[in-house]
């Protein structure tokens, strides 16, 4: 995958700013805009264990502290542990004399040797256990002190509640100014309250003074130290509630459960991707990649020397469209523009001069002039309409949902080519199974420009392209920005509607950025 | 109606409780007695994912924003197997992180993982509510710094507090000396790119001991080191398959002195800060500070340190009284004089790395988060976080009460004593 479509090459502009390749976008079949990991909501869907691909109902994952049941680490190397087997002559119940095999279990790690014997514990007689694990000892304590505060609090909350009471009724009389400006959780402290007496802790931690605490005895002076046996960091904070020095205290531990994701649009609050329940299965439900919406677009030839400020140079980028209608790509000037809300209008999206999250490449992300339509447009097109729309007022709302909802990330990139745009669209029909394995397959005739299409299959086409750089420093790697604009045919509003609506047919932009030095391997 | 009650008592979503230290994190739930995971605060690197970057190591906002935004997602998703908006969240924060720090980690929350309420903890409170007690000396022994943070009757005298930069980064940086120095079987040559942080801070972890006040006394004069009896065997230390390295017994114990430099008129020590600490404090709550002693953090976890650490104070204390003339200061002395102190140190329900993380996980069980949490509204309108030391927080009169309340444990009007 990381050569056949160039992740270093050939980056997607994702609607927050991240720069990514287009196996790693999603495209949001509703919004009709781009989303990647950064931007989407992340949700837990299942969990599951890694080593005997057991579900488990969340219900059940959180009671059981999200560890597998069956499955042990070992406490010394974290592999897994299996179970091995030992048979022990035992004598008969019945009779003392004769002796019968009985089969005992204990645990025991492959990798560094580590057995549950070593831990002290003794051969089970079941294959499931039970083998002790690291617990508190002063976990009844916890719980003493931790009643003690929850009754505290709800303390405070009464005493809270019956302020209010009273503060509502000066509220209605309209006598205290600034009162109902603050936050409800805020309020000055109750005198009544205040001179009550706290009640008595249930547990108090007990303190220790010199006769408590021994100095170190002389076997730590006198004794050779072992590292081994000593335990190291990682170790001992695999069992947070015991921390052993010595490695013999070490336990074993249930191994801890994996989750699937699932990933939601923020915009409309959609799926993006959700994975099958099973956790052997490595398909999805939904899945919407940019890879099966969006044209693919890849870098055929790159500059085969180096592109001097103000020179023109041709290049050849490969399309393709993975959908199954018929696509029209036209090319642009680059013409992402971050989202950005217009300062005044509201205070809760950020401020972009301030807030400008992670640095990636060397210079800042610099715009070029000639930049003033908006970053992407949808128009819809109807059936009685041809050609481009205006923009409609449905997509301003989508945008402004897009500043609020949508984490912004403006990775900085240095774009310092600009395309010479071809006249002509390129057309490219719907992607046909059949005709990847079929070398025969007759090539559709769209009477194209042999000076901008030199090469044509089926549902993928190749473009010669003109560059300019930029009268900027020359000695950053050349960086091609551009903008396609494209057909996409919108099957979910048919489907949403019961076949009520027509497939809609939308003009869609993606801004990518080709790094032109880059040899396609 | 029992069934009724376990469909409740599944769909009750505990709090998550972080505590995003400067070397370590510690995650987990609110009510549980233990975090899940204890991870070093790291993300992996941009450009080489086998190397880590510290969180602490941020250029700017930025990059801090990004870094904890990856950091909280490993958190979420590899170790607590929750989704991020479901839940409450306690932070267990440092009293003096910077603003920088505060603001952006709250944008991440807010913003970026959509966390309903946050509730802010000062670490330090965190820490005494874990003894169930309201009175306590913190000692805070962390990565860059030590501090000691007097709190009476839930109140932090916070003008009272003392910091050093005697964390477990000076301890592991004078190991490193002494590493080098007392190297039986490799010039210092070939050890020193050997001696990575990790290798320092596993030789620390596992062979550094607090040695007994009476061999201390001869350590700290190299002459009479040879005559320490028994003197402590050198040990071998397997760095990589290729590197055994073996070193001085002696370094074992001379490395935590670097926390006992008393005499040292330049140095700073452990038990002076404590002293000098109480010292300060209103004279009717040192006693009852002087036997609360907490310790917190994960570096003085070094065997023999609490006893020695009593033993060191009681020493100091008795010599006051006899007023000895190498003492800094008159004053100090002249506080001391009269009546004796007991020290006393606290034995929390759980180890001392874990006692802020437990106290925030107190916190998160209880009403406080719905009392005192911030939500995302307060957050969005304001762009502030509620906090001791914005000026903001503390210009208008309801406002205050805030101040006031994060700095109580038990509550604005409940747990405040009658004198403030
Ligand atoms: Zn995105
Ligand atoms: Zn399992
Ligand atoms: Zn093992
Ligand atoms: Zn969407």
């Amino acid at each position: 995958m990381s050569h056949l479509f160039q992740l270093d090459t050939v980056k997607y502009v994702c609607c927050c700013g991240s720069l990514k390749p287009i196996c790693n976008v999603y495209f949001c079949r509703h919004c009709l805009r781009l989303r990647c990991h950064y931007c989407v909501s992340h949700e837990v869907d299942s969990h599951y264990c890694g080593n005997c691909s057991e579900n488990m109902p969340s219900a059940e994952a959180k009671q059981k502290r999200n560890r597998c049941g069956t499955c042990y680490d070992c406490p010394s190397c974290k592999q897994t542990l299996s179970i091995r087997a030992t048979t022990i002559q035992v004598p008969l119940e019945d009779e003392p004399e004769k002796l019968v095999a009985k089969k005992l279990y204990y645990l025991a790690c492959g990798f560094c040797r580590w057995t549950s014997r070593d831990a002290g514990l003794p051969d089970s007689q079941n294959t499931s256990g039970p083998w002790a694990e690291p617990e508190n000892p002063l976990a009844q304590q916890i719980i003493e002190i931790s009643d003690y505060f929850r009754m505290l609090a709800i303390r405070e909350k009464n005493s809270k509640d019956k302020k209010f009471v009273q503060k509502s009724k000066y509220l209605a009389a309209g006598r205290h100014g600034v009162a109902h400006l603050l936050p409800r959780r805020y309020p000055v402290s109750v005198p009544e309250e205040m001179s009550k007496p706290l009640p008595t802790p249930l547990y108090l931690a007990p303190t220790e003074g010199m006769e408590d605490l021994p100095e170190l005895s002389d076997d730590v002076y006198e004794d050779e130290l072992i590292i081994p046996k000593v335990t190291s960091l990682t170790q001992r904070l695999r069992q947070l509630e015991t921390q052993p020095r010595e490695t013999s205290k070490l336990l074993p531990t249930h191994k801890q459960l994996l989750v699937k994701r699932s990933l939601r649009c923020r915009v409309c609050e959609r799926n993006i991707s959700k994975p099958e329940y099973s956790p052997v299965s490595i398909k999805f439900k939904i899945q919407l990649n940019a890879y099966f919406h969006v044209p693919q677009i890849r870098l055929m030839t790159p500059l085969n020397e180096p592109l001097v400020p103000g020179r023109k140079a041709r290049i050849v980028l490969r399309l393709a469209n993975p959908t199954q209608f018929p696509t029209a790509i036209r090319f642009l000037p680059f013409s992402f523009v971050p989202l950005q809300k217009d300062g005044s209008t509201d205070k809760r999206a950020l401020d972009a001069g301030k807030f400008d999250p992670t640095r990636e490449s060397s210079t800042d992300h610099s715009l070029p002039s000639h930049t003033l339509t908006p970053t992407t447009s949808i128009t819809f097109i109807t059936p009685s309409m041809t050609g481009g729309g205006t923009l409609g007022s449905g997509e301003s709302t989508q945008i402004m949902k897009e500043i609020h909802v949508l984490p912004r990330r403006s990775e900085r990139f240095s774009q310092n080519c600009d395309v010479i745009p071809p006249a002509d669209e390129i057309v490219l029909p719907p992607r046909d199974e059949t005709s990847d394995f079929d070398d025969f397959a007759e090539t559709p005739d769209f009477n194209d420009d042999p000076k901008l299409v030199p090469w044509r299959k089926a549902n993928k086409a190749a473009v010669y392209l003109d560059v300019i750089r930029q009268l900027t420093d020359g000695s950053e790697p050349p960086v091609l920005g551009i903008t396609i604009e494209y057909d996409y045919v919108n099957t979910i509003v048919a489907l949403e509607s019961k076949g009520v609506q027509e497939p809609q047919k939308v003009r869609l932009q993606a801004h990518l950025l080709i790094a032109l030095d880059r040899i396609p391997s | 109606m029992p069934l009724y009650e376990g469909i409740g008592l599944i769909n009750e979503k505990h709090p998550v409780v972080l505590e995003i230290g400067q070397a370590f994190t510690k995650a987990g739930f609110a009510g549980e007695s233990a975090p899940r995971c204890f991870i070093p605060s790291t993300v992996p690197c941009k450009d080489n994912p086998t190397q880590v970057r510290k969180l602490i190591d941020y250029q700017d906002e930025s990059d801090l924003y990004q870094m904890l935004v990856d950091f909280l997602n490993t958190i979420y998703f590899k170790h607590l197997l929750v989704t991020p908006k479901d839940r409450k969240v306690a932070i267990v924060e440092s009293l003096f992180c910077t603003s920088q720090w505060r603001h952006t980690l709250a944008k991440v929350l807010y913003l970026h993982y959509e966390i309903l309420t946050v509730l802010w903890i000062p670490s330090h409170l965190a820490a005494v509510c874990s003894t169930g007690s309201d009175t306590a000396l913190v000692v805070d022994v962390g990565y860059s710094e030590a501090l000691v943070l007097p709190v009476v009757n839930g109140v932090t005298l916070l003008s009272h507090v003392q910091s050093q930069d005697l964390g477990s980064k000076t301890f592991d940086e004078n190991l490193k000396i002494l590493l080098l120095e007392n190297c039986t079987n490799k010039s210092k040559e070939e050890l020193e790119p050997l001696l990575t942080p990790e290798v320092i801070e596993d030789i620390r972890l596992r062979a550094c001991f607090v040695t007994k006040i009476r061999r201390a006394q001869l350590l700290s004069d190299p002459s009479f080191a040879p005559n320490l009896d028994p003197q402590l065997k050198p040990f071998k230390y397997e760095i990589d398959g290729d590197n055994f390295v073996e070193f001085e017994g002696i370094l074992r114990e001379q490395a935590a002195e670097v926390w006992f430099k008393n005499k040292d008129p330049e140095g700073s020590s452990l038990p002076y800060m404590i002293l000098d600490c109480l010292a300060s404090c209103p004279i009717d709550t040192r006693k009852k500070l002087a036997s609360s002693i907490l310790i917190a953090g994960g570096t003085p976890m070094l065997p023999g340190f609490k006893a020695r650490l009593v033993r060191e104070l009681k020493k100091i204390e008795s010599e006051l009284g006899e007023t000895k003339p190498d003492f800094k200061d008159e004053k100090f002395t002249e506080k001391f004089r009269n009546g004796t102190y007991e020290f006393r140190i606290f034995s929390c329900p759980i180890k001392e790395n874990c006692v802020n993380w437990l106290g925030g996980a107190l916190y998160g069980a209880s009403e406080a988060v719905n009392l005192r949490g911030v939500t995302k509204e307060f957050f969005m309108k304001n762009e502030i976080v509620p906090d001791w030391c914005n000026p903001g927080c503390n210009s208008v009169t309801g406002i205050v009460g805030v101040s006031n309340a994060a700095s109580s444990p038990f509550g604005s009007g409940v747990g405040l004593p009658k004198g403030l």
